[in-house]
């Protein structure tokens, strides 16, 4: 067989040696949140801390992988309340702004933690001097500089994150301590902390080398390693089931290190782990190519039966405990394990109407507290809303 | 958040080989070409929800990187570069093999070619970009494409010629 010239040209072309690319896909994504953030950011945002009370119905949806939810528009200026076609009490919300103790223009509540008490965000200016705030009670408080980038906050209150250079820290009884490193590792990046103190997070290496981590937040300098090498960790309920990945497969490990893979969906070359709580967790699958991009899809494992479905929507932020999912894009929703749904009320003083305004980034585990943020005035303002039964 | 993010990431892990590819041979330094692609993913993951509905994704992120190898090129005549980072030692050269002397020279037949045509020669053979898009890549007409392209082939085959007769020479 001989080949022309010009398949000639592309197989050199594809074989030429080129050295290895060194090219950060992290850093790409915490430089632009930043460059998004800040382009975003005009004004500082005022502190006005205002309750208003909505009444949120409930819609039924077709089964919880029934058709994807329609395209809802943002959330009503005014929250007004709707007839409820689902069994039982309609549920009751409250949005509420929580105080900014420093100024910033992106001030996001990211986290709650199990029973809602405790919230953990981030003030700042979208560029990397964000403070990692902790509201408990409503009340906030400023962690010390050497943390940022918060990602979890357990019921006792210690709060866990990674910096930028890739070290873990425990923010407990107001001491912030740092993480160690796993030797023949350079970084780390933390996910999640439950009630015992046990943090998971996954250290990674040179080249593609990484290995899921556990810690306690009594002892931050020991660690334990779970699982064999390629193994990461991106969330850990109350009992210590650590969830995360082995190689491209979903993972779970026991507390006492016993690991299992988790189902893929029917159809679906591998799925992803995001975070768990409760006998639930939630992750992602690659779904329809669409022009060159892959369009992930989010799927709710139970850790109990095993049992995984996609659900209907875009994306999800996160899970609670009793299995409610958080949609969190667009208008923030809550969805029931049985399809029932509600939507979270917006704040009447809030014009922006565009999707996208509100954001909805944790829930507790009983699904009654969620915090987020609004977008609007080129400023982002912490959020939480409560609801009762 | 796992939604647009994680289709980023999933795109980006995907092509990073072929994108850095694609810089390097089209400015020959790696250097160059790691800044370049970082740059651009970083754009990329800013403007992500848009690009991502684009009709073809790669052509519009094969765009950019064009677009930032020459605004990179600008920067560097005109003003001082502030690197967000201590520079690395010189990478030691790629090493060649004999069975490969025909990809390094290659190389080195890319080295000298101007860069309007070795950025065509990779938009066209490597990438697989029609004439259309590598028009829209490069900021310039189809027939400049064409002009390009076809200089640079004679470049690269009178090179690669010359390699197949040294090695019969040798055999």
């Amino acid at each position: 067989m001989t080949m022309s010239d010009d398949q000639r040209i592309v197989a050199l072309l594809q074989s030429a040696p080129v050295p290895e690319p060194r090219v950060d896909v992290g850093r790409a994504v915490r430089d632009g949140r930043r460059r998004r953030q800040r382009r975003r950011v005009g004004g500082i945002a005022a502190v006005t801390v205002v309750a208003a009370l909505g009444v949120v119905g409930a819609v039924q949806l077709g089964g919880a992988a029934g058709r994807p939810a329609p395209a809802t528009p943002a959330l009503a200026a005014s929250p007004a309340g709707t007839v409820s076609t689902a069994p039982g009490s309609p549920v009751t919300c409250a949005a509420s702004w929580l105080p900014q103790p420093i100024d910033g223009p992106v001030a996001v509540a990211y986290n709650v933690d199990p029973t809602g008490r405790y919230i953990v965000g981030d003030i700042g200016t979208g560029q990397e001097n964000g403070r990692v705030v902790l509201w408990t009670d409503g009340q906030a408080d400023v962690l010390p500089a050497g943390a940022r980038h918060a990602a979890a906050v357990n019921a006792g209150g210690d709060v866990v994150g990674t910096n930028g250079d890739g070290t873990g820290w425990v923010y407990r009884d107001g001491k912030l301590r740092f993480l160690a490193t796993p030797p023949g590792y350079h970084a780390v990046l933390v996910h999640a902390v439950n009630g015992r103190g046990d943090i998971a997070g996954t250290a990674s290496g040179a080249g593609e080398s990484h290995h899921a981590v556990l810690w306690s937040a009594d002892r931050p300098q020991e660690y334990r390693l779970v699982g064999q090498p390629g193994s990461a960790a991106t969330g850990i309920t109350e009992d210590g089931t650590v969830v995360g990945a082995m190689g491209q497969r979903p993972y779970r490990w026991t507390s006492q290190g016993t690991g299992a893979a988790l189902a893929v969906p029917d159809g679906y070359p591998r799925a992803s782990v995001d975070s768990a709580h409760g006998e639930w967790a939630i992750g992602m699958v690659p779904g329809v190519q669409q022009g060159g991009a892959v369009q992930m899809l989010p799927v709710r494992w139970n850790l109990t039966t095993g049992a995984v479905s996609l659900l209907p929507f875009p994306g999800v932020a996160g899970i609670a405990g009793n299995g409610d999912v958080l949609v969190g894009d667009g208008a923030p929703l809550v969805v029931a394990p049985d399809g029932t749904s509600r939507r979270l009320p917006g704040r009447p003083e809030v014009r922006a109407t565009e999707a996208g305004t509100y954001t909805a980034n944790g829930i507790s585990d009983d699904g009654l507290t969620v915090v987020g943020a609004v977008y609007e005035n080129q400023a982002h303002r912490p959020l939480v809303w409560r609801c009762r039964r | 958040m796992v939604d647009a993010e994680g289709e980023f990431v999933e795109y980006v892990s995907a092509r990073l080989p072929i994108l850095h590819r694609t810089a390097f041979l089209m400015c020959g330094d790696a250097h160059l070409a790691d800044d370049v692609v970082q740059r651009t993913i970083t754009a990329l993951y800013v403007n992500w929800r848009r690009v991502s509905r684009a009709d073809n994704v790669d052509a519009y992120v094969h765009r950019m990187l064009v677009h930032k190898l020459v605004d990179e090129k600008r920067l560097s005549w005109a003003e001082v570069r502030l690197l967000g980072w201590m520079p690395e030692p010189e990478r030691p050269p790629v090493t060649p093999h004999d069975e490969l002397a025909e990809r390094d020279s290659l190389l080195a037949a890319l080295a000298h070619l101007a860069r309007g045509q070795r950025t065509a020669l990779v938009l066209r053979f490597l990438c697989d970009l029609s004439l259309t898009e590598t028009a829209a890549a490069m900021g310039c007409s189809e027939g400049n494409v064409k002009s390009q392209t076809a200089r640079a082939l004679v470049a690269v085959r009178q090179v690669l010629g010359l390699t197949e007769m040294a090695g019969r020479n040798l055999r």
